[in-house]
């Protein structure tokens, strides 16, 4: 059982070094990285309702450049005003959601994005709590069933009730007061 | 009670990727670090030069010379400290085919005018109204420098104050 637990602990950590490893190597632009903005647009160019609504959605999913923690949609900074109005020419033409969001990553970076992807360092970020939560449900339910683990409880057997460590030292705690 | 250091070393192995990612990621500003047109072909932008009349600048047309291409404005404190190393580097370089451009950055043309007069004149300052070609650059606040190698490719990328021996040293293997 304990070598169960030591395979978990195992393969537990190298997966999240091999995370770690892939996010130490994220996809960089280079100088043949395609530019979003040379495809064509993904539509024909919309209604002017469909304008408003697609423009204020990618807008709430990118960072104002100069403010902290503002999206484009909610700041009033020049710049924040600048690539609202670029967005909305670009939605105009037809561009996606995507391909909008693309283009600004492809200028300013994945920073631009509010909400991180999955991916590169982030991933870990994501993948984290609920690899700790199954590799940890794993240990307990492991450990649970050890003999060792069993023999090991102060309480395990119901015949050392009276010499239970921590019950002494509670009574006798109780009885200094 | 003693330590369970099987337990302590297990919480910490567990623990210590998430707590380097975090340390990491804190450690930096992605914004100030972003580098993400270096090494890529400029975006190309046609734009007006403050007081010559309606006179154009097309990066194109500059092909085979090195570019400098100075993002600023005259609200901005850093880019007072800057100014007199570009307006130096200007004189330096312009005769060694260098040409040096300011963009002004969310800011009136009336404003640069006065400062120019005021701190010195050295290179001609292009006009970007909307910041379009802000956005194509990816500028994300003021000073931001670009240095574009005479084939069109962006070299480098400077946030913050450029100083002279900064564009020494980016220009040097240019010319």
């Amino acid at each position: 059982m304990k070598s169960f637990r030591i395979v978990i602990l195992a393969a537990f950590i190298a997966g999240m070094v091999g995370l770690s490893a892939h996010a130490e190597s994220p996809a960089s632009p280079s100088a043949e990285a395609a530019v979003p903005l040379e495809e064509p647009p993904a539509f024909e160019p919309p209604d002017p309702e469909t304008v408003v609504a697609r423009t204020r959605e990618v807008a709430k999913g990118l960072r104002c450049p100069v403010c902290q923690g503002l999206s484009v949609a909610d700041s009033n900074a020049d710049s924040a005003r600048a690539m609202h109005d670029r967005i909305e020419e670009l939605v105009a033409q037809g561009y996606s959601e995507e391909q909008i969001s693309d283009y600004f990553v492809d200028r300013y970076g994945a920073w631009v994005r509010l909400e991180p992807e999955a991916e590169g360092m982030a991933l870990v970020i994501f993948v984290m709590p609920a690899a700790l939560l199954v590799f940890g449900g794993l240990w307990l339910a492991a450990r649970g069933r050890s003999p060792e683990a069993n023999a090991e409880s102060p309480t395990a057997d119901p015949t050392d009730y009276e010499e239970d460590e921590y019950r002494k030292r509670i009574l006798a705690e109780l009885g200094e007061r | 009670m003693g330590v369970n250091w099987k337990v302590l070393a297990a919480g910490a192995a567990l623990t210590a990727p998430l707590v380097a990612i975090l340390a990491t990621g804190f450690g930096k500003n992605p914004q100030l670090e972003s580098n993400a047109l270096e090494g890529r072909k400029a975006p190309v932008f046609t734009m007006t030069v403050l007081g010559e009349d309606g006179e154009t600048v097309d990066l194109a047309s500059l092909r085979g010379k090195p570019v400098v291409l100075n993002f600023w404005s005259t609200w901005c404190q850093p880019c007072k400290i800057e100014h007199p190393h570009l307006v130096q580097a200007a004189k330096v370089y312009e005769p060694q085919g260098v040409v040096f451009y300011g963009v002004l950055f969310s800011d009136e043309p009336a404003n640069a005018a006065r400062f120019l007069e005021r701190e010195g004149h050295a290179f001609p300052v292009l006009y970007d109204p909307a910041q379009r070609v802000a956005i194509d650059y990816g500028v994300s606040g003021v000073p931001e420098t670009f240095f574009i190698s005479p084939d069109g490719q962006i070299v480098e990328k400077v946030s913050g104050p450029v100083s002279f021996d900064k564009i020494r040293a980016t220009l040097g293997p240019m010319l």
